[in-house]
């Protein structure tokens, strides 16, 4: 029974996932199909989250109880699971305090004809002379309101504070080092070792270019995009005269000789070409043609990949739900 | 009896199409009993002794070597299912990659660790791995601990997972499953700490920093492949040569589809057969097409 | 360097191919620092992507008129029906389609619905732009229905968006606009679990998937809901999202199942996955990362929060190019010099 119940019970749902989606979608057995799978679905999930809960509970706690090293690293992360938990029960009055007096007023030329204040702050708070705390609201809804000269009270929800000044940093933090990673993954991988990656090369190049207006750098950007013609065919036309020196000292005179033609020819075409060369053009038909190309023909194999996988599950013959192979 | 004539057809086809059956996904049916059916036909043929080729996946092919070198070294293995749910069907690909990995692991009695992002998919992933090792005849080795939840939050979790590679210096790392843009930040951490990485993804803009990070990459489907090309189990097998069948036969249908529209847009056909079999093609994976 | 890791220039290095990783973080770090301090204006073109979500939000009145137009040819074929065979359940359909055209009439300058559906990583390149685009809308008095996706991360980050949008209509550049009021303007959904089904349910009426709004008040009551119940009287879809799978879901939902224009605001490493929509017409149009922001801030007149942050984009895109040459260079002396030796 054991072996055979989940195979049964996800086939059967399996099916009557498939056939809600041939029903008509204004028939009442589609709506009450589509209300029992929405909140199956929020039940299963709200369960997921406590068996999460419980299971980081026992691996931190199992580690500090162990004192494994790295234990002061649960003990961390469980008092902060449990603060924030609080913070989002308790109540919304309970939180810091923010003093404030108006920056700057605006008349609003619409039906309630009245003031509103604008709050702003600068990258380490609120500027001292006009706040009389550092503890930034931020433009919420309960941001204050100012009323002429009367400085009001309120309070920012503890959970808010969290949220504005431990979350939203500490995210943005470590989406930032992609930037870093960025850098040196191109630096290490972006190489000409072969003629594929020369194309992949040469497309990164005028995506990367393209993307950003490289002329309104300071002092040099229009030196660079101005002559971006002559760096563009000079750097081809040496590329593959480099290649024609290589297979000339490698005794193929023939290969050499239809690189250096080849060479001569972009010379050519560079004396005829008009002088600006449109990098976002360029950067749009590539990301237009080639790369929508690429994309579609890999989503067509990922997506019958899943139809596969799914016919796979369904009918039983994978059973990743019952570890593995039934 | 009016109701039974064919003059009463075209009211019946409007009552199914009302109450019962949305016509403008027939050609959705179609595509699902045509796919099946040559998932079930190539089965068959595997289960009767038919040997169904498979190219190379280099990835796969590493496998025992990341193994073998992580149980040389004495250090353990780290397996990354990705940040899917439980309903992702690369979450479930990496998981049947996982099934077979565990097995060869308990044979191989080395450490396994399995960090998780989501409780559902680590709840499957600790009964999934508990079955390899008891396939593998070594129950006894096999630690409640190996697969545990981390943080629902992606970046939590990438900092986390790096924060384990550093730590403990796996020496195998997978990669399998469904990634964003946490990719680069694990597969960086762990291309630093000099582990062999083995990454595999459908996530098509995840691919570029797996392929410069990693030193093994499955791409798209290669991912789906794996389960069957790591066990090569006939019902596996054959459910991947149908999936290529079909789909080469849609290549055909665009290629088809290709020719005529060229011919129809360079001709001006504006009716006749061929118009009519060109919008025909143009239509036929489109659901609302035929209302 | 870390010992056993791996180095890319064997046993023999010199000092930058021993410490090349620092430096190169040092010196992006430099190109991130010098961009934001540089406040010089900055001019980008539009590209066609933005100027397809732009265009769109501006012929929103049209698609309105053109919506009404359509629903009141129809009521007239069912009057003219009516009159040789009435029956009750022409009457219903009758009594439906005015009721359709009063609540469209409502709102004459269009309905949007945007989902911000983001968290704090990724806030750098969507927020400015659901910012520009928020603003856009009440600039142009459509009204705007905000939620959130599939993750709850996202709300206290719309609860921020909104306000900020709401009460900061003076600092625009151009169709300043008054204070935004809430529950009139626009409104706010929050969050709730399962977004696909949830979006579905929004297609029959809205009020089944959310009964209240975010701050709790009755959606009844509010007079911005009188004039929507569900999707047909939605006339566009914004989706800002950070997490994959969820642009796919607005396109399976708003434009294939419901008719809707569906834009797309998009990370710059996701945004290349979504091209071959608008290819294919499924999206009007995407907002690509932090160019995509730069760019629709200065076709709408919004505060350029995302054109002060081009500046570090541009450092950082010239050091990377520099880099590719000089690792290229790198690799190409080394090559003479192996044949050298050899």
């Amino acid at each position: 029974m054991r072996n055979y119940l989940p195979p049964i019970i996800c086939g059967v749902c399996g099916v009557i996932m498939m056939l809600h989606f041939f029903l008509p979608e204004n028939t009442m057995l589609y709506k009450t199909m589509m209300e029992w799978v929405t909140n199956s679905t929020i039940v299963v999930g709200v369960f997921g989250l406590f068996i999460g809960l419980a299971s980081l509970v026992h691996n931190h706690g199992n580690r500090i109880a162990r004192r494994s090293p790295g234990w002061g690293y649960s003990v961390i992360t469980l008092s902060f699971t449990a603060i924030v938990a609080l913070t989002g029960i308790i109540s919304q009055n309970v939180g810091p305090s923010v003093v404030s007096k108006p920056l700057d007023k605006y008349n609003y030329d619409n039906r309630k004809n009245q003031d509103h204040t604008l709050i702003t702050h600068t990258l380490f708070g609120y500027k001292d002379e006009t706040y009389k705390t550092n503890l930034v609201a931020a433009a919420t809804a309960d941001a204050p309101e100012m009323k002429g000269e009367e400085i009001t009270v309120r309070k920012v929800p503890l959970f808010m504070f969290f949220y504005n000044y431990v979350i939203m940093p500490m995210g943005a933090t470590t989406f930032s080092l992609l930037a870093f990673y960025m850098i040196t993954a191109t630096y290490r991988a972006m190489r000409a070792k072969s003629w594929e990656a020369s194309l992949l090369l040469i497309s990164s190049i005028i995506i990367l270019i393209g993307q950003v207006p490289i002329e309104e750098i300071p002092l040099i950007g229009k030196w660079i995009m101005g002559h971006a013609q002559l760096i563009v065919y000079m750097s081809l036309i040496l590329y593959i005269l480099y290649a024609a020196m290589k297979q000339f000292f490698s005794r193929n005179f023939i290969t050499c000789g239809i690189l250096s033609a080849s060479a001569a020819l972009i010379g050519v075409i560079w004396y005829y070409t008009p002088a600006n060369v449109d990098f976002e053009a360029m950067k749009s038909i590539i990301l237009n043609y080639p790369n929508n190309a690429a994309k579609r023909g890999i989503l067509i194999g990922v997506q019958l990949g899943s139809l596969a996988t799914s016919i796979k599950i369904l009918s039983g013959i994978e059973k990743p739900y019952m570890g593995g192979r039934g | 009896m009016e109701l039974f004539t064919i003059k009463s057809l075209p009211l019946w086809l409007q009552y199914v199409n009302e109450n019962w059956f949305d016509l403008n996904k027939l050609n959705a049916l179609i595509g699902i009993i045509i796919f099946g059916s040559l998932i079930v036909y190539f089965i068959r043929r595997a289960k009767s002794g038919a040997y169904l080729f498979v190219r190379r996946i280099p990835g796969l092919e590493s496998i025992e070597e990341a193994l073998g070198r992580a149980t040389e070294i004495g250090r353990p293995i780290l397996y990354i299912s990705g940040i899917g749910g439980e309903s992702d069907m690369q979450t479930i690909a990496a998981m049947n990659i996982l099934g077979n990995v565990a097995e060869q692991i308990a044979h191989y009695d080395t450490d396994l660790k399995v960090p998780c992002i989501n409780p559902i998919v680590m709840t499957i992933e600790q009964e999934l791995v508990k079955q390899a090792y008891t396939r593998a005849g070594r129950p006894e080795n096999y630690k409640e601990d190996c697969v545990y939840y981390l943080s629902d939050n992606q970046f939590a979790y990438a900092s986390a997972v790096s924060g384990i590679m550093v730590r403990e210096k796996p020496a195998a790392n997978f990669l399998l499953g469904n990634y964003a843009a946490e990719s680069l930040i694990i597969a960086e951490a762990g291309a630093s700490t000099g582990a062999i990485q083995i990454a595999g993804t459908a996530a098509i803009s995840q691919i570029p920093f797996f392929i410069v990070a990693c030193d093994y990459t499955l791409i798209g489907e290669e991912l789906f492949a794996a389960g069957a090309y790591v066990s090569r189990e006939p019902l596996l097998l054959g459910s991947l040569k149908g999936q290529d069948i079909a789909k080469l036969v849609i290549i055909l249908i665009m290629i088809v589809a290709i020719i005529l529209a060229t011919v129809v847009s360079a001709l001006l056909l504006k009716d006749g057969f061929v118009y009519g079999l060109s919008d025909f093609m143009n239509k036929i994976f489109d659901l609302k097409a035929f209302k | 360097m870390a010992p056993g890791s791996p180095n890319i220039y064997g046993p023999k290095q010199n000092f930058w191919q021993r410490h090349y990783r620092p430096l190169i973080y040092l010196l992006t770090l430099a190109c991130v620092v010098g961009g934001t301090l540089t406040r010089l204006p900055l001019s980008l073109s539009v590209s066609d992507a933005t100027q397809g979500v732009f265009d769109t939000l501006e012929k929103l009145p049209e698609l309105r008129a053109q919506d009404i137009e359509k629903q009141q040819a129809l009521l007239a074929e069912k009057l003219e029906e009516a009159k040789e065979n009435s029956g009750p359940d022409l009457q219903k359909e009758i009594a439906a389609i005015r009721d359709k055209i009063s609540r469209l009439q409502m709102n004459p300058k269009g309905v949007v619905l945007v989902c911000i559906d983001f968290d704090p990583s990724t806030e750098a390149e969507l927020g400015p732009m659901a910012h520009a685009f928020i603003r856009h809308c009440f600039s142009r008095g459509v009204k705007v229905l905000i939620n959130t996706g599939g993750n709850v991360m996202s709300q206290p980050l719309a609860q921020n968006i909104i306000s900020a949008s709401a009460t900061e209509g003076a600092l625009m550049k151009k169709n300043k606009y008054g204070f935004m009021e809430d529950g009139v303007d626009y409104v706010f959904f929050g969050f709730r679990p399962n977004a696909f089904q949830l979006y579905l349910q929004m297609g029959e009426n809205i009020l089944t998937a959310y009964e209240t709004d975010y701050a709790g008040h009755d959606l009844t009551l509010l007079p911005i809901m009188r004039g929507i119940r569900n999707f047909s009287d939605i006339d566009m879809v914004f989706s800002i999202s950070g997490y994959v799978g969820s642009p796919e879901t607005w396109i399976t939902v708003g434009n294939t199942k419901f008719g809707k224009p569906v834009a797309l605001g998009q990370v710059a490493i996701s945004a290349s996955d979504y091209y071959p929509y608008i290819q294919s017409k499924q999206i009007c149009g995407m907002l690509p990362g932090l160019r995509g922001a730069a760019e629709y801030e200065g076709a709408c007149g919004s505060p350029p929060r995302a054109t002060g942050r081009m500046w570090a984009q541009l450092y950082t895109h010239t050091f990377a190019i520099l880099l590719i040459i000089i690792g290229n260079l790198e690799f190409f002396f080394k090559g003479f010099k192996h044949r050298k030796v050899s």
